[in-house]
């Protein structure tokens, strides 16, 4: 290819570098460091449990958003003045490799810090012994190079379509988030009008964490509250990330284009034109009136009645509208052509809501006849994403009797909501797959006795005893890890030995080893296993505790996170995990000395202890978890006994043999142990997960203080 | 050469260009004089490739020059507003400029340098007006480009830095071949400078021509007789203009100077002088002969 017509130049991507390297390298510096020390504090103070998803390079998590934005700014800055604007586009270089040359810099810069940042606090976590999972490593960086891709396009086209960094900013905002509000407010109108309707039925645009970072901003501020995720989950899932990096590769191109077409002139204008400057305040004023909107819908409604409120809101839209193109263009004669423009925007505004309503109030009435039913399925993850969920979620149902339950229901269902009556509380995502070809997704509300006949008709099906207790294949799974201490290898040996354990025991024991899977949970069936955890219980299941075992993978396209209980249904299992988790076991009793030596000399210091202790014997759970805070000021009793106490329970745990071999022996398993004694001679201590073989007398003197402390801890609270 | 076909330009709703045509030939000084708003700034930019035309089109050797990089190495522009990087100094510039313009000459830049007594260390952003319109000029000369666009070129330097910018420009056009287009709001600045001279007029180009032969074809001629007359006694020559005081006149006359005075002596003058004109009196009579009226615009 010519060298003058390739979209990319080595000297124009260098010369971008340079532009740009104050800017990167200040970023590339602070996350370098916050990436590295909060990893250094965390594992100087003792702690050797895995980090979190979110502990790998935390600060990427605001870098993500300024970043790009900066970078953006700072490279195509020049469009925001006439002579900067001019000088490059005199030289001799396409836009289009101009552009392409700038964005690879850019891009350079932002991808460079993200992978030293997360490599730099994996080595640290690393170098201190903890235990890492390395397979998430791609998913990290894909997450925060996807949302920096996105970032920089809308940035990209905000600086390309308009010529001042204040117009810039804010149709960068508006191309990240407007679509995502306007879709957000049709799911509520549709949501609110007909409470059954699934939002996923209205396709991808609604759903929220496909664009990751919209959706990690719905979660900050709590308003993606339809179908929202754990921030790990998402962090992790192929398929938001793919979406996230495709929608900005889609938005990188836009703003190539609008940069090749863009005039020079447009330079120091808050548009290029007085079409796209009406585009512009409409969709800044948009979002205001769109809320008046959905709230007169509400008020006609009757569900609204504070018409101060909308009448606030319609000014404060009308303000934004006239105060945009005041500030953008400091002409007063123009606010005469915004205001011609008005009836359009306030006729999408009224119009939104109503499609909505509209949309919402037909689903409602959409009730298929069982004869219509191909086949229906059962979203079983229901915030899940659990292996067995998503095994169960692709059952496909051809069974008259569970169709004829499903419509009953759903016409019920509907027939409540029109005369706004009480729902009852077991509801259950169904889809249909229509004979017609077509696909409907509906919320149907069950009553406690027709859900108990449906489990009881899906349970009698084979296929879903089987998805209920399958294991993942080998093949699926991506990643094996426990919070405890333990590497990769041990938690591979682990599986296997549970996997052959697992395999060996009846159906209905392999379900109690599933941890929160909503069809073991929810259903009433089966409710009765699931017992609630208390600070302090004796418990009668055989669970040692949950999910000490998670296991991530891909089935098809969906990833799942599944977590495994250790029990004494899994002996074998159980024995190799305490065994694992003692193997380094040399410095504890020293530190557990050392701990108890320093309550018992604090005197008058505030002392934090928490921690998670479970005495276990045989089938026999007896959980302890200590959470307190001793300060000077409680009564003098209180505060020397339980810090004599707690001293006295370390020293107890210091001298208990390590060495375990046989479950039927009591021992005290020690999950975690945090000490803190705070003053100007203070201390930390942070312990992690142990187990404790207890002579008869050791297991007495255990009984007797955990009981104390409690009594201590209930009498102060 | 650069040839300019129908060149129209457009900001909203005022026409800057409209349906321009002209040739700026190879291997000359060329000027574009006009007042302010008359269109200069925004025909440079055009040629340069920087606007895109609404209609007709800038050539050089019969290509378009818009978005075409390889045309574009060719030619370097010197706005009237300048730019340079933030906090760049002139080093960090040439280093710029190396990068899109492949017959950048280092060896030239350092050379300008020295001449124009510039420290290209120095922070641009703490050089003066001139010197800065200096440095950009000594940036676009050291890029060895064969067309240099150089936008209100003298704004801002004094006497002895305008003349070192002339005759830099004189080597250029003399050693390299190189073609030089200047602008100036003032037809003095341009006068000595260039060979060929356009003038701009609300959007279009009104007159064209060669500066030698416009200063040697046109002159002032003083004359006064002992009898009544009018201008009809002059209808036999090329009069631009005709003004009258008692029995003196003026007359501002086009044609062969050695010819014009000889056939005036045949009609027997009391008192006859022949004046030369400045190019800026040329300009106006010229334009006042073509039906145009300028006032002071140009003055």
């Amino acid at each position: 290819m010519n060298k003058r017509n390739s979209l990319f130049s080595p000297s124009a991507y260098l010369e971008s570098l340079r532009q740009t390297r104050l800017t990167g390298l200040i970023y590339l510096v602070c996350c370098l460091l916050f990436s590295f020390l909060p990893a250094l504090i965390s594992s100087v103070s003792g702690s050797s449990f895995a980090p979190n998803l979110v502990d790998y390079a935390g600060v990427l998590f605001a870098y993500m958003y300024l970043a790009p934005l900066t970078l953006v700014f700072s490279s195509f800055g020049f469009l925001t003045r006439r002579s900067a604007s001019d000088f490059y586009h005199s030289l001799p270089i396409r836009r289009s490799t101009l552009y392409v040359s700038r964005v690879l810099a850019i891009l350079t810069w932002l991808a460079g810090t993200v992978v030293l940042s997360l490599l730099s606090s994996y080595l640290t976590y690393g170098l201190f012994g903890r235990v890492l999972n390395w397979a998430q490593l791609p998913y990290l960086i894909g997450y925060f190079f996807s949302c920096c891709l996105l970032v920089t396009a809308c940035a990209l086209i905000g600086i390309c379509s308009t010529g001042t960094y204040f117009s810039a900013f804010i149709v960068a905002g508006l191309v990240m988030f407007l679509p995502r509000f306007i879709s957000f407010l049709i799911a509520q109108m549709v949501e609110s009008s007909a409470p059954i309707v699934s939002v996923a039925e209205l396709g991808f645009l609604f759903n929220y964490n496909l664009n990751l970072p919209v959706a990690l901003i719905a979660e900050l501020f709590s308003f993606g509250f339809y179908g929202a995720i754990d921030l790990d989950v998402m962090m992790v899932t192929g398929k938001y990330i793919g979406y996230t990096a495709l929608l900005g590769l889609i938005y990188l191109a836009a703003a190539g284009v609008i940069f090749c077409r863009r005039a020079s002139e447009t330079a120091s204008k808050s548009a290029p034109s007085r079409v796209m400057q009406h585009l512009f305040r409409c969709a800044i004023s948009l979002p205001l009136f769109l809320v008046s909107g959905m709230m007169l819908v509400f008020s006609l409604r009757g569900e609204w009645h504070s018409s101060g409120l909308l009448v606030l809101l319609i000014c404060a839209a009308v303000l934004v509208y006239f105060i945009y193109e005041l500030v953008t263009t400091r002409r007063v004669r123009n606010l005469l052509s915004a205001l011609y423009v008005l009836p359009i925007v306030l006729a999408v505004s009224i119009g939104v809501p109503f499609l909505g309503e509209a949309l919402g109030r037909q689903a409602l009435h959409t009730i298929p006849a069982p004869s219509e039913i191909e086949s229906l399925r059962f979203d079983e993850r229901d915030g899940s994403s659990a292996y067995n969920s998503l095994l169960l979620s692709r059952i496909d149902y051809r069974d008259e009797e569970i169709s004829s339950l499903v419509v009953e229901n759903l016409s019920s269902t509907a027939s409540a909501i029109e005369k706004n009556s009480h729902l009852n509380p077991f509801s259950e995502t169904v889809v249909f797959n229509l004979k017609s070809g077509r696909t409907i997704t509906r919320r149907i509300h069950f009553s406690p006795a027709d859900a108990e006949r449906l489990q009881e008709l899906k349970s009698s099906f084979n296929f879903y005893q089987t998805a209920l207790t399958r294991l993942p294949d080998e093949q699926e799974i991506h990643s094996i890890f426990s919070n405890y201490g333990l590497t990769d290898k041990d938690c591979r040996e682990i599986w296997n030995s549970f996997r052959s354990e697992y395999e060996a025991l009846a159906p209905e024991k392999q379900r109690l080893l599933q941890n929160g899977t909503p069809a073991v949970s929810n259903v009433p069936l089966l409710a009765a296993e699931s017992a609630p955890s208390q600070t302090t219980m004796e418990r009668s299941t055989v669970s040692l505790y949950d999910g000490f075992l998670n296991v991530q993978g891909v089935s098809g396209l969906d990833t799942f996170a599944s977590s495994y209980n250790l029990t004494t249904l899994t002996p074998k299992t159980m024995l190799l995990f305490l065994q694992k988790i003692n193997r380094d076991d040399q410095n504890t009793a020293e530190a557990l000395l050392e701990a108890a030596g320093m309550l018992k000399k604090a005197n008058g210091s505030e002392v934090w202890i928490g921690g998670g202790l479970a005495l276990c014997e045989g089938a026999q759970i007896r959980e302890c978890d200590l959470g307190y805070n001793l300060l000077p000021d409680m009564s003098n009793a209180s505060y020397y006994e339980s810090l004599q106490l707690s001293a006295e329970l370390l020293e107890l745990l210091a001298s208990a043999d390590t060495s375990i071999d046989n479950l039927n022996e009591p021992f005290v398993l020690m999950r975690y142990l945090n000490i803190d004694v705070i003053g100007s001679d203070g201390a930390s201590w942070n312990f992690s997960c142990r187990a404790y073989r207890l002579t008869p007398a050791q297991e007495a003197a255990y009984r007797s203080l955990t009981h104390r402390l409690e009594a201590l801890s209930d009498s102060e609270g | 050469m650069i040839q300019v076909n129908g060149l129209t330009k457009k900001f909203g709703d005022f026409t800057a260009l409209s349906a321009l045509d002209c040739t700026i030939p190879s291997g000359c000084i060329y000027g574009l004089v006009g007042s302010n708003g008359a269109g200069k700034s925004t025909l440079l930019r055009l040629i340069c490739g920087i606007y895109r035309p609404d209609k007709g089109n800038v050539t050089l050797d019969g290509r378009n020059i818009y978005e075409n990089p390889e045309l574009k190495e060719k030619l370097v522009f010197v706005p009237d507003e300048l730019y340079f990087l933030p906090q760049a100094n002139m080093l960090r510039m040439a280093q710029t400029y190396a990068s899109f313009y492949p017959r950048f000459d280092r060896s030239r830049f350092g050379e300008l340098t020295d001449a124009f007594k510039l420290n290209p260390k120095a922070n641009l952003g703490t050089f003066s007006k001139g010197m800065r319109r200096q440095a950009a000029t000594v940036l676009a000369l050291a890029c060895k480009t064969d067309f240099l666009f150089l936008d209100e070129t003298f704004d801002g330097l004094d006497p002895i830095m305008r003349n070192l910018v002339k005759k830099v420009l004189y080597a250029d056009v003399a050693e390299r071949g190189a073609t030089a287009v200047i602008t100036s709001h003032s037809l003095r600045e341009l006068e000595d400078t260039c060979d060929q001279l356009a003038l701009l007029h609300k959007g279009g180009i009104v007159f064209e021509s060669d500066v030698q032969n416009l200063k040697t074809t046109l002159f002032k001629v003083q004359i006064a007789f002992d009898h009544d007359y009018d201008h009809t006694l002059f209808s036999g020559f090329d009069v631009l203009n005709f003004t009258k005081h008692g029995s003196v006149s003026n007359l501002i006359v086009r044609g062969d100077r050695d010819k014009v005075v000889q056939d005036l002596r045949t009609k027997s003058p009391i008192l006859m002088e022949v004046l030369p004109l400045s190019l800026e009196e040329v300009f106006l009579y010229e334009m006042e002969s073509l039906g145009y009226s300028f006032g002071d615009e140009l003055k």
